[in-house]
Order: C-alpha cells, then structure tokens, then sequence
C-alpha cells in the first residue's frame, strides 16, 4: 500500500537520505531501525512532507504524496505519531482526540469509546490537560489521536522513545493489538530487538542508506546485523 | 477610594483583555510580536467614530461596521506584509508591524486629526452607589456587559467550535496541526480577524468610556504586551485574566504612585514576569 | 539662494546626517552584528541628551545641575548612563526571545519619556532644558557649525573605526558565529547570553554620545521635541537602506534617508500652515510605506551583509 522509490531528502542543502526504497504490504509491521543519525526519522517525515524532498516517488495507494494535501492523506488512512511535541498540551485529552477527527466530517465519538479500551488510564483523564499527563500517558494520547480518524497505514515516529521501561513494553503490545484490527504499522525504533521480534518485516538503515532488508526474524538472525547495529 | 479605584480598574481591565486576547493568539501560532495591535484598536473606534458621529449610523450597527473593517484591515495587513515576511527573520516581521502602526497611527490623524473625539456630546451624571462609595457611569455599566459577553463568546467559540479548537491547537503545536490535516493558512486568516474584531471592539470601549485620541491604542500597546505575557504568551484564557491583573494593579496603584507612572506599572509587572516566569502563567514552557 | 546660505544649510543637514549616522553605526552592532531587536533608540537618545546636558551646564534653578563639567565628559557620561541602562533592562530580557528585548525597550523608552516628562527637578519636566554649552562657542563665531560638523565627524570615524576592529576580533567572530548556529556556539562552551548583552551595551553607549551632542548641538531639549517612535523608525530605516550588518552602509543609510525625510519636509512645507498636522502625517505614512516597500523587494538593502574576513572560525578559536 504505501512504496516508497528511491527518495532522497533531507533540510535545505543537506542530504540526509540517500536513494531509499521501502514498501509495506497490508496488514504487515514494518519496522526501521538502526544507528543515530541514520536518516530514519527523516524517512518517515518524508512521508508526510515535512522535510525537503530531492528525489524519488512516495506512493500510497496508487498515489504520488506529493500531489496530494495533507488532509486528503489522512483522509484516506494514513496517521503519524511524531516522536516528539506529538500533544497538543493546553488541550485536554478529549479535545486532542476530537483534533484527531478534524478532517472528518463527523464527530468519531464512538471511536473514541474504542480508544480509551485500548488505553484506559485515559478514561479517568479524559478533562484534563493532556500537558498534565505523565510521560507515557502523553504517548497514548498521541496514539490515541492518530487513531481516531480509523488508519490504513499508522507510522510511528520512535513510539518508546524517552518512556518508563514499564511503558516501552506495553505501547509494544498496544502496537501489535492495533495491528490486529487491521491497521497496517511502519515504525521508526530504536528498540530494536523488540521491534524486530514483532514486526513481520525490517529494514536496517546507516548513514542515510538502507544496509538490510529482510523478515524481522530474519534480521534477528543476522549476525552482521546483529554485530552492527543491534548491539549485540 | 479603593474600591472605586478597582472598579476603574476592572473596566480598563476588561478592555485590556479583549485587546490581548488577538495578540496573543497571533503571538502563539505565529510566533511574533504584532506590534501594530494597539494601533488597531484606534482604528476601530476611528472606523465607528466615523459611522455612529459622522454617519449618524445606530450604535450597533457601527460597532459591527467598525468591527468588520478593523478585520479586514488585520487580515489584509497579514496578506500583504506578514505573510512574506514571517520566513525570514523574527526581527524583520516585528519591524514591519511597527511600520504598519506608524502608518495608520498618522492615518488617523489625517483624516480625522489630533483632537479628542467623543462618541457622545452629552455628560453623563455618574450613579452613586452606597453613599458615594462608589460612582459608575451608565456607560460603564455597558462596557462591563459587552466585554464580558464578547468574552464569553470568545470562550464559547474557542471551546465548542472546531474552528476555535483549531486555533487553540495551532497556538500549541503548529507541526502537529499541519500533521492532523488542519487547514493552517485558514486557520491564520480567521486569527487575524478575529484578532481585528475584538480589538476593535476593546477601541470602541475605550473611546466610549474616555474619548478617542490618535494615541490610544498605542498608549495601551505596553499594557496589552504586559497582559499577554501575564497570562503566557498564546493563551487567549491567560491573555484575558492578564488583561484585568493589569488594569486592576494600573488603578490601585495610584494610591502609591503619581498617575502619571501608571504604564510603568504594566512595565513592571512584565518585567518581573519575565525575570520569575517568562511562559507566564498559563502558558506553554518557553 | 546664496552660495553661503547653501553650504550653511549644507553643514546643517550634514550635522543631523552624522548624528544619525552614528544612531546607525550603534543599531548596527546591536542588530546588525548580535540579531537583537531595539525599538526603544529614543530612549536611549533622551537619557544621553539629558546626562550631558545636565552634567555640563552650570548652577540653575530649573533642573539638577550645576556639575560645568567639560563638553567631553558630558559625551562619556551620557554614553555611561545609557550603558547603564542597557544593562538593566538586557539582564532580564536577553536571555529570552528577541521580542522581549524589543517590548521591553519599547517601554524603557516610554518610561524615560514620563521621567523626562514629570520630574521637573531633574529634567524641568516640559519646559525643557535650554542653553546646553556649545563647546568653544566663543571661538568660532559664525563657522561655529562647521566646527561641530567636524566634531560629529570625528566621533564617527571614531565609532566606525571600533566597529570594525570589533567584527574583525575574536570577540566579534564568536558574535557573528551566534547569528549563524548559536547551538554550535553554546555547544562550544561559549556564553552566549554576555556576548549579545556586550552588543547591546556597547550600542547603547554609542546612542547616548550621539544624543549628547544632539543636545550640544540644538543647545534645548524637551520632551517634546522629537516624536520618540518616529526617530526610532527613521533609524532602522537607516540600517535596513544600508544593508544589516554593514557599517558602511549604516552610514550611507543614514545619509540617504535623512535626504528624503528632509525632502519630504520641503515639499510639504510649501502648503499652507493650515495643513502642518496633516502634512506631517502624510509624511509619516509615506517613510513607513517605504520601509515596508524595501522590507518586501529588497531587504539586504543596498550593500547587503558585508562579507569579514574569518581566518579561524569563532569555534576553532
């Protein structure tokens, strides 16, 4: 559903990603991993036009992006989770998943009774100001955005970054219950074992260049990778 | 003596606030300072001066007149200037604001001169109150009633509407709109003309309760800052509680200070905000 | 129109031109070279005007005084208070964002202005300051402005030389390595925060010299005398004309824009007096409309951003 051709892209004069593809099937977890710095973050953004592109096709859905707005993206089924700022925090959390169905002309309200069963620390939380909110407990608010308008294809942006190791494990779980609904997953991580080991397919990316590509088991199982990039 | 004095301050405070609210939503999403706001407010009591006096249009019907105008012009100002300026740098969009209140600062006064202008030719007698505690004028009275019913239509707008949730948002997180597929040159068109109206609006209450001036609006444009930076900057709720922290503190503080230091006290008040808090008080971290 | 009546004039114009030209120089190292946003130049006018006038006129009973300091330590002296007063007001507002400097000069600025305006024992409030000593009035007689122009000149070349010195030092390299990627800065262990509070200080004692001898050269000051904001305006526009971060160009600028606005005042000073206000205004609109013009199609100005030298880069240093 979503290929991505040989992209370069970067900010301004600088190229941070050299010649990439990458494609996700329906239904699967994609996931990209690799060093710091290796350009994976700025694939992703890609996507949605938030860096300069320099070369290359993105295509999702038999659509070239680039031609198309970004409402008209999430329109048709494609959210991302940023890796950061991901809240709006004056809002509360109500309001951040009302901002979630800002593209629809309905309101969602019964997706919403979906997404606090998918992360009930939210439910008791629902007034407050999502700025309140503990580390990962923002992080599900962030999904829970994203997920309101009912996605195709969801991409995360590092969705552990910076959270409890409590928290790490069970955004993981709440990914792979996501993707047992249906919604296709392309995931940014630096959890690299642990996205690998859910994830039907991977790509290991370096220094703006895609290294490997295989099944997440297959990655796993790699000892070159294993040695480089997986830390052992 | 202090409870008239708070009271004076609560009008003046009530207008400062429905000035900053604009100010500081433009401040939130687009990250400058407008410093031809105050001048804005002078152009809408001008714009009513010339349909209710002028005219002899009902009071009403120039308010809204005054009000669509003034947001004609904020949104015509973005358009023209602001727009193309905002890619380079902070400073050079600041610079063209205050260009732009310089210009219509002597618009004003060109066409309709230096002199003080009244909505009305009559003196009102104050209503005396628990003995001459205190004193309020009929017309106060309504510029109490209309700021605070503007201010809760400015209250309902931003949290029913997903217009007014749109602009909440984008004063918070302006990547993270874009990304939920919000609309963010339109949002910004209709912050600048909601911006227009209501500091239209706040003019047209200055110049009811004192008179019109070429200045006013500049006059009040330290005191807007103060209460935006009061309530923290894109926070159109603490841009409001600001606004009437300030005007309260500008009146009581007569009875310490000569009045002629009243807009240093919002000075102050800023300052000190700046030093203790810079996100202010409802604000996002800066 | 006699030849003599020109070049008086002449050697008049000239004396505004050198005295913004410095208003200039100063915005420059301010703007120009640390990316700071004063808009409160008046004020920092007055309080050089004032301290000078103040501390080399003789006993009075209208205002302090009494000090018949020498005209140079008056122009030291209200280059000190200014300093002074960049200090204060840069301490809480540097650190920040640019805009909170600019509002916070906006209301230093408008806080001179009422000190000025109601602390007659210092000031004598709207009455103004008058017979501020010209210095050696006697001796030059009737080319006694022709001796200040050289004066003013003097202090130009003086300033413009420092400037220069200073973006060509390591000082200034680090300043301009700021304007570039403070991150880089920062991350090389540098502060930041003292070296565009040096800018704007060092700025701030050029403005008040240049005020001081406004006031030696108009001999009386008042509140009222000149519109605050539109000073403050013609000087960026000044700078802007002339091209940021050029010296050269500041003084250019300055020269350029004096012109029109003087220009500006002889056409309309052919109406009749019953449009004084008015024409004033026009006036006003039309410098403001040109700055807006020249923001939106050239904003480097005329000379651009000049181009230093930098052997070593500031992070190497």
């Amino acid at each position: 559903m979503l290929s991505i051709k040989e992209v370069y892209a970067g900010y301004g004069e600088i190229e941070i990603i050299h010649g990439i593809s990458l494609e996700v099937n329906e239904g699967e977890i994609v996931s990209i991993v690799g060093p710091n710095g290796s350009g994976k973050s700025t694939l992703l953004k890609s996507i949605f036009s938030l860096v300069d592109i320099m070369g290359g096709e993105i295509n999702y859905l038999n659509s070239n992006l680039s031609q198309v707005n970004t409402d008209q993206m999430i329109k048709k089924g494609l959210s991302f989770v940023p890796q950061t700022d991901n809240i709006f925090p004056t809002l509360t959390v109500e309001e951040n998943l009302e901002l979630g169905a800002y593209v629809s002309k309905k309101k969602l309200k019964d997706r919403f009774d979906l997404i606090y069963n998918l992360f009930p620390p939210l439910v008791e939380k629902r007034k407050k100001k999502a700025g309140t909110l503990s580390g990962g407990q923002r992080q599900m608010v962030a999904f829970g955005r994203a997920l309101v308008i009912e996605p195709k294809l969801l991409l995360l942006d590092e969705p552990t970054a910076g959270l409890a190791p409590m928290y790490i494990d069970l955004i993981l779980e709440k990914v792979a219950e996501i993707n047992k609904t249906g919604v296709s997953i392309l995931m940014v991580e630096q959890n690299a074992k642990k996205a690998l080991a859910m994830s039907d397919r991977g790509y290991v990316l370096a220094a703006g260049e895609k290294k490997y590509e295989d099944s997440g088991r297959g990655l796993l199982e790699n000892e070159e990778v294993a040695q480089l990039f997986l830390g052992g | 003596m202090a409870l008239q004095l708070f009271l004076n301050g609560v009008i003046l405070g009530s207008i400062i606030a429905l000035g900053a609210i604009g100010l500081s939503l433009i401040y939130g999403i687009l990250k400058f300072g407008h410093f031809a706001h105050g001048d804005l407010m002078t152009l809408g009591a001008y714009f009513a001066f010339l349909f209710k006096v002028q005219l002899g249009l009902p009071f009403w019907l120039a308010f809204v007149l005054a009000a669509a105008l003034t947001a004609g012009t904020a949104v015509l100002l973005n358009l023209i200037l602001y727009r193309h300026l905002k890619k380079r740098d902070s400073v050079i969009v600041m610079i063209s604001s205050v260009g732009a209140a310089l210009i219509i600062r002597n618009f004003v006064l060109l066409f309709w001169g230096p002199q003080n202008k009244f909505y009305e030719k009559a003196i009102q007698m104050p209503i005396v109150l628990g003995d001459g505690l205190l004193r309020i004028k009929e017309n106060q009275i309504i510029i109490l009633v209309l700021a605070l019913s503007l201010v809760i239509a400015v209250h309902l707008f931003l949290s029913r509407t997903k217009l007014g949730k749109a602009m909440r948002a984008m004063a918070d997180n302006i990547d993270l709109a874009q990304i939920t597929g919000i609309n963010t040159e339109r949002v910004i068109i209709w912050t600048w003309a909601m911006s227009g109206v209501l500091t239209a609006a706040a003019g047209i209450l200055l110049a009811f309760d004192t008179h019109l001036t070429p200045v006013m609006g500049w006059n009040l444009l330290l005191p807007l800052f103060a209460a935006v930076i009061l309530g923290g900057i894109g926070s159109p709720y603490g841009a409001m509680f600001g606004g009437l922290v300030i005007g309260i503190s500008q009146e009581m503080s007569t009875l310490i200070i000569s009045a002629a230091y009243k807009p240093a006290v919002a000075f102050t008040i800023m300052i000190l905000m700046l030093i203790i808090r810079p996100s202010g008080l409802m604000g996002k971290k800066v | 129109m006699t030849f003599a009546g020109v070049f008086s004039y002449l050697v008049f114009f000239l004396i505004f031109v050198g005295i913004y030209a410095i208003m200039t120089l100063a915005l420059n190292i301010q703007r120009g070279f640390a990316g700071l946003f004063n808009i409160g130049i008046a004020g920092f006018w007055a309080v050089g005007a004032y301290t000078s006038a103040i501390v080399t006129k003789g006993p009075t009973p209208d205002h302090l005084g009494g000090f018949g300091m020498p005209f140079i330590v008056g122009l030291l002296t209200a280059g000190l208070v200014a300093s002074i007063l960049a200090l204060l007001v840069g301490i809480p507002t540097i650190r920040l964002r640019e805009d909170y400097l600019g509002i916070a000069t906006i209301g230093i600025a408008e806080i001179i202005r009422l000190v000025v305006k109601n602390e007659a024992w210092l000031t004598n409030g709207v009455r103004g300051v008058s017979a501020i000593p010209k210095p050696l009035a006697g001796i030059f007689g009737s080319n006694y402005n022709l001796f200040f122009l050289l004066i003013v000149i003097t202090v130009i070349v003086i300033f413009y030389y420092l400037s220069e010195k200073g973006i060509n030092s390591p000082w200034g390299r680090v300043l301009r390595a700021i304007r570039e990627d403070e991150e880089v800065v920062k991350a090389a262990g540098k502060n930041v925060v003292r070296y565009r509070m040096e800018a704007f200080i060092l700025g701030a004692f050029m403005m008040g010299v240049g005020g001081a001898l406004y006031a030696h050269f108009t001999s009386f000051i008042s509140p009222e005398a000149f519109r605050p904001m539109q000073a403050t305006f013609l000087v960026w526009i000044m700078l802007i004309i002339g091209g940021s971060a050029n010296n050269f160009g500041s003084i250019v600028g300055a020269f350029l824009t004096w012109g029109i606005w003087t220009g500006t005042e002889f056409l309309t000073g052919m109406l009749p007096a019953a449009y004084t206000t008015q024409a004033a205004a026009v006036r006003v609109i039309l410098i403001g409309i040109f700055l807006e013009v020249i923001l939106l199609s050239r904003p480097q100005g005329l000379f651009g951003e000049k181009k230093y030298s930098s052997k070593k880069t500031a992070v190497e240093n």
